[in-house]
């Protein structure tokens, strides 16, 4: 897996789909770009792409909600090879799961996405966001709970 | 912790997460995503033009000097007020002018001709300083102006009998114009003058 997939994934967990996380991994490394002299020692390199990228896609969340709306709209969807069945259970599942983390609080959602989508570990986690080990276990938990509370609360409306 | 890991990665959510970025990783490779982005680098600006690293250190030091330098200011003119009688000509002329008894002395003619002749003095100049100050002490030290004459009149009695007694044979219109007048003939003379305002302060001292 290589550092900009990394950082694509962690964009995808804020994102509300692949090609805005993409948009939103190509601002990340511009930004990363423009800022490298803000980077003291290329050993922390990773922790630092990564903290850019939580900070773009935070920013970007904020600028362009309105936006995004209209651009998905207008974008091309993929060929999806999977049956429709699948693809209608699993765009719903989707939804659900997104809206669900989205309506994480903050400290809580931060420590989700970079666990679950970036794959990272507590360790870095603690590091880019600088809180303990500690913590971020016991915020990846709370996390964790409150998505699947939020999806079971949806699933029983739909019933 | 490890319990719980092994718990959830069998969760549904889980597999969802995995899912989507399966799905997502795929589109993203499809993508050319370092061209694009060479791409946007080039045709963008190069960098961020940010100040020096020293520069954005001694930044807070400066605005913390500086909020020191106003505090400082305030407190000094609120501590010590400004004297009301600057070490100008203006200042000074200020100052009689707003004294009641001196006031009247300026209004007569004949003693604003004698201010004027000893303004232009050369050597008043020097003497204009220990003048102020002690007119800056009286004033600090709240004694009427009305007393001030005399008070002189008494030191330069004490400070050259002789003077004093010649001083006399000017015409006055009352026993307080007397002690005026003799205050600015001694004005003068430059002995007379450092003699008497060191009586003065001295006489202060004693107030």
């Amino acid at each position: 897996m290589s550092l900009s997939e990394t950082v694509y994934k962690i964009c995808l967990g804020f994102a509300k789909n692949p090609w805005d996380a993409q948009d939103l991994t190509q601002d990340v490394y511009l930004k990363a770009f423009r800022n490298l002299d803000s980077l003291k020692d290329n050993k922390y390199a990773r922790d630092w792409l990564f903290r850019i990228a939580r900070n773009t896609a935070l920013d970007h969340g904020r600028k362009h909600r309105v936006r995004q709306i209209f651009l998905a709209q207008s974008r091309g969807e993929p060929a999806e090879t999977r049956p429709p069945e699948y693809q209608l259970d699993h765009a719903e599942s989707l939804r659900s799961l997104k809206k669900a983390v989205r309506q994480l609080p903050k400290k809580l959602r931060d420590v989700f996405i970079l666990r679950e989508y970036g794959d990272l570990s507590y360790r870095e986690i603690a590091e880019i966001l600088g809180i303990k080990d500690g913590t971020v276990m016991s915020r990846l938990l709370r996390a964790r709970e409150a998505v699947r509370m939020q999806m079971m609360e949806k699933e029983y409306e739909k019933k | 912790m490890k319990k719980n890991e092994r718990k959830w990665d069998g969760d549904p959510i889980k597999k969802i997460v995995e899912a989507e970025k399966e799905d997502a990783l795929q589109i993203f490779r499809g993508m050319d995503f370092r061209g694009r982005l060479q791409e946007r680098i080039k045709s963008g600006p190069k960098k961020t033009t940010s100040l020096p690293l020293w520069l954005k250190k001694s930044i807070p030091v400066l605005g913390l000097i500086l909020v020191l330098v106003c505090v400082g200011l305030i407190a000094r003119i609120l501590l010590f007020p400004p004297s009301p009688l600057d070490r100008t000509l203006g200042g000074f002329e200020e100052f009689f002018t707003k004294s009641p008894v001196l006031r009247r002395i300026l209004a007569d003619e004949e003693a604003s001709a004698r201010k004027e002749a000893i303004w232009e003095k050369e050597e008043f100049v020097d003497f204009e300083w220990i003048l102020k100050h002690v007119l800056f002490s009286l004033h600090r030290k709240n004694i009427p102006d009305e007393k001030i004459p005399f008070l002189m009149y008494q030191i330069l009695r004490d400070v050259d009998p002789k003077k004093a007694e010649r001083l006399q044979i000017y015409e006055v219109s009352s026993q307080k114009d007397f002690y005026l007048k003799k205050e600015l003939e001694c004005l003068k003379d430059q002995d007379c003058r450092i003699k008497l305002f060191s009586q003065i302060l001295i006489k202060l001292k004693e107030v």
